[in-house]
């Protein structure tokens, strides 16, 4: 079985796994614009086409606040 | 360099009382008269310190017919109670308040560096400069020998990096780090645009550092008073220089948050690698990112001018604008070496670029050469001139000229096209010498469509649209097409478009927390107030919700960052003595915000009129730009406001979209003024300003002025 990393907690992974469905098991996915995957930001428009590899580190970023 | 000592004073330093000095300082540069004032119990009340003390300063030292270069105007800059505590993350900020040769009206402008505290600490809340001097003067108080000195000064480096540098090592005797220097520079003289170097040493790197007020011409104020600089000294910061009213309460508070600084930016923001850098990828993922004159919000160049970039370029280290800031985003560039200009060919620190110059002096212009961006930056410090309006109004005149509006002859030859970085930085040293098509610039977009309507020719209603200012300030960097509140953020700022006030972006367009007009106004109320009070304190924001509680998503209002406005009461209870919870900080900031708004309708503003924006930042003014996102706008006519748009022609439904949106601002701006107590004319009304305590005879007169009567 292999894992990824997601806010320190390990979550399943397999493959065809995207960054949309990652948020989507998360209780407040919902409130998440960008992560940070393996040290690169993804935005959420791009979630959806992002594949997350296996041993990835998901790190969800906090609302944008802007200037 | 020489310098000439016509005038001296010796004073006495008050004891620093619960974050306050308690006096300010007052000088007449027509008289080269110094006059010191003590503070009273009514202004900090009312008026906290900071800008609540620069305005109320300035009121009393203008009426409604000053303008910006009468000698009576007043540069005020103050720091505030909260500034100078050494641990307390962004804890020195200065804001600078004067009428502005842009916007005839107040403007403020927020600083880092360290005058402000280093003011306080030598024994004065505020400073405030009237007159003007015809021959250049530099000013130094100095907090450790208790002089105040008027020097006539000549043979002075010319721009502000050498300037202050100079003065740095002349006033410090060997103890650089006792000094910080206030300059602007040629451009803030030759332009309406001009901005301030606020200085420190940084020990470390042992050369001066950086940052700018740069918004609504300040810098230019400053150059017409005959100013060349400000110089501050003192000695000795630690966590007892403030006289905080409850030690212990400070330090833990203040330990709470710097540590919760140190633990969590790496995992969030990564402000002490990137600075706000990181902004540019994500503000053009979410096409927010303006690009040839806020056009577009994106650009497939983007990741080339975005915070991998600068990460790389970036000189690492903890840099911070004030002692022990641990979000220390305040980043530059070593042995940078410009390729035009008087600087061509030597190596320089760039102090910067920080987002809005990327975005403003980089895509917005069509440039996405991040060594070009830097090179605007530099030239812009050391000219003294506002990144913002200088990018935002080359953007305006480069779409003027690439929809002929504007053409060689206009421009001196120079092919101003998107992306022609070269003609760029010609049109910035222009402006810093007051020649060429670049003096033309220099006096922003507001002047520039009616030079060039009335000796171009040019078409008055198409600039109308595309000219991204309001109130005659430049637009800062984000696109606000797509976010009805952020419209508001801008087109409602007391000032001018600037995101100071509210940036609401996100939580609008990307999450939709706020889907109703009276939802979008309650945000336009509570944001810009607890913005403001940052400025009433001489604090930063960026510690307040740009590293984040790692459980904030879980809390009521995850946007507001509640832990941390209750850990500002704290610190605001444990420096004053004033005792208040986080509802109590909006209350001060309404007395402020509402006392401005006033003042702007003393100077002939602040009514419905002036809340005006161009339509370029409500929607798309083009067939190119609604074409260029023709789903996005074709679903919102049918899906959204049920229009039948079969058949219907590019044209058509441009028309159609705006009138749409221009109706919604409307009834945001009815909403937004219902929410603040004000009249539907945006004037505070009388019960408004009496239950906030600011119902001053001279406050009622100018509603009465105005037909406001209760």
């Amino acid at each position: 079985m292999k894992f990824i990393t997601v806010e320190n907690q390990q979550m399943q992974w397999h493959q065809g796994l995207t960054l949309a469905d990652v948020l989507a098991a998360l209780p407040d996915g919902h409130l998440c614009a960008v992560v940070r995957m393996n040290g690169r930001l993804v935005s959420r428009p791009d979630f959806v086409d992002t594949p997350v590899p296996d041993n990835a580190v998901v790190e969800p970023l906090p609302l944008i606040a802007g200037g | 360099m020489q310098l000439i000592l016509p005038k001296t004073i010796t004073y006495k330093r008050p004891s620093i009382d619960k974050g306050y000095a308690n006096q300010t300082l007052h000088i007449d540069l027509d008289e080269n008269q110094i006059r010191i004032e003590p503070v009273t119990l009514q202004m900090k009340e009312i008026f906290v310190g900071g800008k609540g003390f620069d305005l109320w300063l300035l009121w009393q030292a203008v009426d409604a017919t000053t303008r910006w270069d009468d000698p009576g105007n007043a540069l005020c800059i103050a720091s505030g109670p909260l500034a100078g505590t050494p641990s307390y993350p962004g804890a020195g900020k200065s804001i600078v308040t004067a009428l502005s040769p842009l916007t005839q009206s107040v403007v403020d402008s927020n600083v880092g560096g360290y005058f402000g505290p280093y003011l306080k600490f030598s024994g004065f809340d505020a400073l405030q400069v009237t007159g003007a001097s015809k021959s250049p003067q530099v000013v130094c108080i100095d907090g450790i020998l208790q002089t105040i000195s008027i020097y006539e000064a000549s043979d002075l480096p010319e721009d502000g990096y050498a300037l202050s540098k100079a003065l740095t090592h002349h006033f410090g005797q060997g103890r650089p780090r006792t000094v910080s220097v206030v300059s602007a520079g040629p451009g803030a003289r030759h332009t309406r645009m001009g901005s301030l170097n606020f200085t420190w040493f940084d020990t470390k790197r042992k050369m001066v550092r950086y940052k700018q007020a740069g918004r609504g011409g300040l810098g230019t104020v400053f150059e017409n008073k005959g100013l060349r600089a400000l110089v501050v000294r003192w000695d000795g910061v630690s966590m007892t220089t403030n006289q905080p009213a409850d030690q212990e309460s400070l330090k833990r508070v203040a330990k709470l948050h710097a540590r919760e600084i140190v633990e969590l930016d790496s995992k969030q923001n990564e402000m002490a690698r990137i600075g706000t850098t990181h902004l540019v990828p994500i503000m053009n993922d979410f096409d927010l990112l303006p690009v040839n004159n806020f056009k577009f919000g994106k650009d497939d160049r983007a990741s080339l001018i975005g915070r991998e970039v600068y990460a790389r370029i970036f000189d690492p280290g903890h840099d911070g604008c004030w002692m022990g800031c641990t979000v220390a985003c305040a980043h530059g560039v070593r042995n940078f070496v410009p390729f035009t200009g008087p600087y061509r060919g030597q190596q320089v620190f760039v102090d910067g670029p920080e987002y809005e110059t990327i975005a403003g002096c980089g895509s917005n212009l069509g440039i996405f050469d991040p060594f070009a961006i830097l090179e605007m930056n530099f030239y812009c410090d050391a000219y003294g001139l506002d990144t913002i309006s200088v990018g935002t109004s080359l953007a305006f005149v480069m779409e003027c000229f690439e929809m002929g509006l504007l053409n060689t002859a206009h421009t001196g030859g120079l092919l101003l096209h998107f992306g022609n970085r070269l003609a760029a930085l010609e049109v910035l040293h222009q402006m810093a010498a007051g020649e060429g098509f670049g003096s033309i610039v220099g006096q922003g977009i507001g002047r520039m469509k009616q030079i060039f309507a009335q000796q171009f020719n040019a078409d008055a209603r198409v600039m109308a649209d595309i000219g991204m200012e309001a109130k005659g300030l430049e637009f800062s960097e984000y696109i606000s097409k797509e976010s009805l509140a952020q419209q508001g953020g801008y087109g409602l700022a007391l000032k001018g478009p600037q995101h100071d006030e509210a940036w609401l972006i996100f939580l609008d367009m990307v999450h939709n927390f706020m889907p109703t007009f009276e939802q979008k106004a309650e945000a336009l109320h509570w944001f810009p107030m607890f913005r403001t009070w940052f400025g009433l304190c001489g604090l930063c924001k960026l510690p307040w919700n740009d590293i984040v509680p790692a459980d904030n998503k879980q809390s009521a209002e995850p946007a507001k960052v509640m832990k941390h406005v209750q850990w500002y009461a704290e610190y605001f209870s444990a420096v004053t003595g004033r005792k208040c919870q986080a509802e109590d900080l909006i209350l001060m900031s309404e007395k402020v915000y509402n006392f401005q708004r006033i003042f702007n309708l003393r100077m002939g503003f602040g009514r419905r009129c002036h809340d005006v924006i161009p339509y370029r930042a409500m929607g798309p003014v083009t067939e190119q730009e609604y074409t260029s996102r023709q789903e996005r706008y074709d679903q919102q006519l049918a899906e959204t406001h049920g229009i039948n748009i079969g058949g219907k022609g590019t044209t058509e439904k441009v028309a159609l979209l705006r009138k749409l949106r221009e109706d919604n601002y409307e009834k945001l701006k009815d909403a937004v003024y219902k929410r603040r107590g004000w009249t539907s004319d945006g004037i505070p009304t009388v019960a408004t300003v009496t239950r906030l305590g600011i119902d001053f005879p001279e406050v009622l007169e100018v509603l009465a002025a105005n037909g406001v009567t209760e």
